[in-house]
């Protein structure tokens, strides 16, 4: 294979299946009924996301927040095109201050990840309410936040603990190799 | 680059672009075996034998269910009153004409029998006249679209008289048609007041109103609908602005908005005494056993799952999900191979329901709720349903009632079971806290109601 990057992505999509289903067997097997009993339940895909994004060459930020969104999109009720903008948003924001700043260590990505997993989960709300505008009764944004932040803070603290092992998965080795000049 | 994209993307999917929205779920498209490849892995498509209580309580459901069909099918026809001869066709509503609020869309599946100008009742009261016919051939037969023009459109116009018990012969003749604000009349902002026009006498505020047409020089076929009632007249608390005299209102016992379900044209031909048309007014669709993944990424904003199959499969949008006569959820939206389902715990959840009390003593079995709408679930996984209470139950205490779906959605049919709830009496908006079906999470013969969709046009209204 001339190009390792292919199995690379192949690998995440793997690994990021797997994750999602973790998730789901977590969900329905620590919290069987409905949403509001996992409120605790940490953003696995933005978890492997930031960790990720943090660690490869800036190049593979995008291509590997992309196979991640289009593995989320299989899974999730959210409509695609707010999945695709919330992960281009984590890829803009880990691109941005990477330009500027180490965001590898572990203050920096705990606090990357606790605002990204806070913006995808007020994202997700405000998808939702302003899609059924005229049914939903609405949020405040203040509302909004704090019903994000137990999942936040389960995501921030997992990217903190685990942020190195999700970045070094079997098979996502070649995404870090610079290419040859 | 990325930044406009992400900024487009985003805009797109609060503001919705049906086309791009089409396109961008092929982006996905090619995800889709991932979808299954977890799921044996970790237990999580496992199947839950049902207990023989269970197999019990879904045999109650379905009895429950077909004797709802039977009710509404006769709260349609007149109880109190004596039909004019001739054929009077059952109809089903099944939604409403694009941007036209005042006006319903039912449905008939006799062709040739329909025509503009007859009118429409349910029950005792006057619902409005036909104002199109359109004849289409779909995949389950030829039928007709009627567009029904409803009492409270602006230009909606009948003639009335009111009654005022003991007297004697009608007091007063008027022209009902169109609405006017219920806080005029110190009513909730929800519910409906009829205006009156022309009054022969404004000293008579109070009585009930019912249809008056000439039979000859009058219009259309009106008349045929004389005797049937538009609801009670009441005086409003201030006199008009600019006449200065008092402004009469007539409040229906309909709920116009979203209440209507079943529906009577009267024709006026003697073609067939019968009425009804028997269970072939039934054939709105057909259920369609179904696949869906339990693999939805789980988020606290919302729950739902994922249908194995998309529109290139023949899932339509809308549509109704059911295990046995419950109503598991909506198709929300359709990709080329799988599609979305939102739950009656999502936000925004949406169906019109008619309520069917459990005390059997009640001179009315059923209610007719309107839309309810879902506000989410509360800590103990109990739904939490808006019900504006356009038609407010009256009494003292609320009431135990299983919750069905009524009619409206073209992709809902009638008589799937949401939940029991106490409904509150009196005026709304209430919230309505609903306990779902007992071990709602086993299904049993989960299947998805495929419509009559977009059809061929035959005819147009004679």
């Amino acid at each position: 294979m001339k190009n390792p990057r292919w199995i690379s992505w192949g690998m995440l999509a793997v690994w990021s299946t797997l994750i999602l289903t973790l998730q789901l067997v977590l969900v329905y097997r620590v919290y069987p009924g409905s949403a509001a009993k996992y409120i605790w339940m940490p953003d696995l895909t933005i978890a492997l996301a930031v960790a990720l994004a943090v660690r490869v060459p800036r190049s593979e930020v995008l291509p590997v927040v992309l196979v991640m969104a289009i593995v989320r999109i299989a899974f999730s009720t959210d409509p695609p095109v707010a999945i695709l903008a919330a992960f281009l948003a984590v890829s803009l924001l880990v691109g941005g201050l990477r330009s500027g700043i180490d965001v590898a260590g572990v203050v920096p990505r705990t606090l990357l990840a606790f605002v990204c997993a806070a913006g995808m989960s007020v994202w997700g709300h405000v998808v939702l309410h302003a899609r059924n505008r005229g049914f939903s009764s609405g949020s405040d944004f203040s509302q909004l936040l704090s019903d994000s932040m137990p999942a936040a803070l389960m995501t921030c603290i997992l990217v903190a603990m685990f942020g190195a092992f999700l970045a070094h998965l079997p098979g996502l080795s070649p995404l870090y190799k610079r290419p040859k000049i | 680059m990325q930044t406009v994209a992400c900024l487009a993307l985003g805009a797109l999917a609060i503001w919705p672009v049906k086309p791009i929205d089409r396109a961008v779920d092929w982006v996905g498209a090619p995800s889709r075996p991932m979808l299954r490849l977890g799921a044996p892995l970790w237990g999580v498509g496992h199947v839950q034998a049902a207990s023989s209580g269970l197999q019990e309580q879904w045999a109650l459901e379905r009895f429950e269910s077909e004797t709802l069909e039977e009710l509404v099918r006769v709260q349609a026809v007149p109880q109190s009153l004596r039909l004019e001869s001739g054929i009077a066709l059952h109809a089903e509503a099944v939604g409403r004409p694009k941007g036209q609020l005042d006006s319903i869309l039912v449905r008939v599946w006799r062709i040739g029998l329909a025509q503009v100008g007859q009118p429409v009742t349910t029950g005792d009261h006057f619902v409005g006249l036909v104002t199109k016919v359109d004849e289409r051939r779909g995949e389950r037969g030829s039928f007709e679209d009627v567009t029904v023009q409803l009492i409270t459109a602006g230009k909606s116009r009948i003639g009335a008289s009111v009654y005022v018990e003991g007297s004697e012969g009608e007091n007063s003749t008027f022209v009902v048609g169109g609405l006017l604000a219920p806080e005029d009349f110190d009513l909730g902002r929800s519910r409906q007041v009829l205006a009156v026009h022309h009054p022969s006498s404004r000293l008579i505020n109070q009585g009930i109103v019912q249809v008056t047409e000439a039979e000859s020089g009058g219009r259309d076929q009106a008349w045929l609908a004389n005797g049937f009632l538009l609801g009670h007249l009441h005086g409003a608390k201030e006199p008009d602005e600019t006449t200065r005299m008092e402004m009469l209102g007539v409040v229906p016992e309909v709920d116009f908005e979203s209440g209507l379900y079943q529906v009577l044209i009267h024709t006026g031909l003697e073609v067939d005494p019968g009425l009804g048309q028997g269970p072939d007014d039934r054939k709105r669709g057909t259920w369609v056993p179904i696949v869906r993944s339990r693999m939805v990424d789980a988020a606290p904003w919302r729950e739902g799952s994922k249908l194995l199959s998309g529109y290139l499969d023949g899932v339509q949008e809308r549509a109704a999900l059911s295990s046995g006569v419950r109503l598991v959820g909506r198709v929300t939206r359709t990709g080329p191979f799988t599609s979305d389902v939102a739950g009656p715990g999502d936000l925004g959840f949406h169906v019109p329901v008619i309520a069917v009390w459990q005390d059997v003593g009640r001179p009315e079995r059923t209610h007719v709720l309107g839309r309810l709408v879902s506000l989410g679930r509360d800590g103990q996984g109990r739904l939490l349903m808006d019900w504006q209470a356009n038609l407010p139950l009256d009494g003292e205490s609320s009431e135990r009632a299983h919750l069905y779906t009524g009619s409206g959605d073209p992709g809902v049919p009638r008589g799937l079971l949401i939940g029991e709830t106490h409904v509150p009496t009196g005026p709304g908006p209430h919230v309505l806290v609903v306990e779902p079906p007992p071990e709602s999470d086993v299904l049993q013969n989960l299947s998805l109601f495929q419509f009559e969709g977009p059809s061929k046009f035959v005819r147009r209204s004679r």
